[in-house]
């Protein structure tokens, strides 16, 4: 067995590290390189190595026939929510679009499932996992806010500050006073 | 049995890498991580050592790639419900009749 099963590891730790990253503010630059560590993550994990251990292989191939009708689901559904009548505008071209995505993607996840008891029961498992996994981080998010701030308490400001942003307020009410009386 | 638990342990190990992934991922000067990593870690940790106790022929990295594919598996069979949650959520919103838009 050769140490090349760490290759598609790596692939799927860059597809959340990717997906993150994408997911960050706008303020911080590392969110444009999300969306192509997304894309170099998921190229790496649809060429399995050789040395995958048999489980790995299963969940390889569940994850190459998963993402046939995975991609045009998630972009049929972001496309029609995108339509949609949600904030008054709607955009019928999209909608259709959109729904037309779904249904196909949903024709092929429907010829590729196969839920029976085992899975089931993996299912019931795995899902306690991540609920009893993601408790216990939420407890840990609790701690983390309960403990005090390195920065302290914020100082007032200095007489020169006041002086300053007034002046700044002032001159700005003078100029929307001005605007309004023309 | 044992095959419930290993991937209960196997979906533990799972989240706890993806949010210690996520965390450095989206590490910014703003946010305290520490703790939080910390905690993912020991989760991991238990869940490695507990997996481990279950298939004792394996070496702790054989039993945590066997639990974490299995769970990962598990998890994409569990998608196609989540996608049918949300395709009847946005059939619902696609066929909703908005009033006109506030001025």
């Amino acid at each position: 067995m050769t140490d090349w099963w760490i290759q598609w590891w790596l692939g799927l730790a860059l597809l959340v590290s990717g997906y993150s990253m994408a997911r960050m503010g706008p303020a911080f630059d590392r969110s444009k390189f999300g969306f192509l560590l997304v894309l170099a993550g998921l190229t790496i994990s649809l060429f399995p190595p050789h040395g995958l251990i048999a489980s790995e292989t299963i969940a390889s191939e569940d994850l190459i026939t998963a993402i046939y009708w995975m991609v045009p689901g998630t972009i049929g559904l972001y496309m029609a929510a995108s339509g949609a009548p949600i904030y008054f505008i709607t955009n019928p071209t999209r909608l259709i679009i959109g729904w037309l995505l779904i249904l196909s993607s949903g024709a092929m996840m429907l010829s590729s499932w196969a839920p029976d008891l085992g899975k089931a029961t993996s299912a019931i498992a795995t899902l306690m996992g991540v609920v009893m996994a993601l408790l216990i981080h939420l407890i840990a998010i609790r701690f983390t806010e309960s403990l005090p701030s390195r920065d302290g308490v914020t100082l007032p400001l200095e007489e020169h500050e006041v002086k300053h942003i007034s002046s700044i307020l002032s001159s700005h009410i003078d100029q929307k006073e001005v605007t309004s009386d023309e | 049995m044992s095959d419930f638990i290993a991937i209960f342990c196997g979906s533990l190990v799972l989240t706890s890498l993806v949010i210690i992934l996520h965390l450095i991922a989206a590490y910014h000067p703003y946010h305290n991580p520490i703790p939080l990593v910390v905690s993912s870690t020991m989760v991991m940790i238990c869940g490695v050592y507990a997996t481990s106790l279950l298939n004792s022929d394996m070496t702790y990295i054989e039993a945590m790639r066997e639990s974490v594919s299995v769970s990962i598996s598990s998890i994409i069979d569990i998608v196609p419900l989540i996608y049918i949650f949300f395709t009847l959520i946005l059939a619902k919103v696609s066929v909703r009749k908005r009033g006109p838009m506030p001025q």
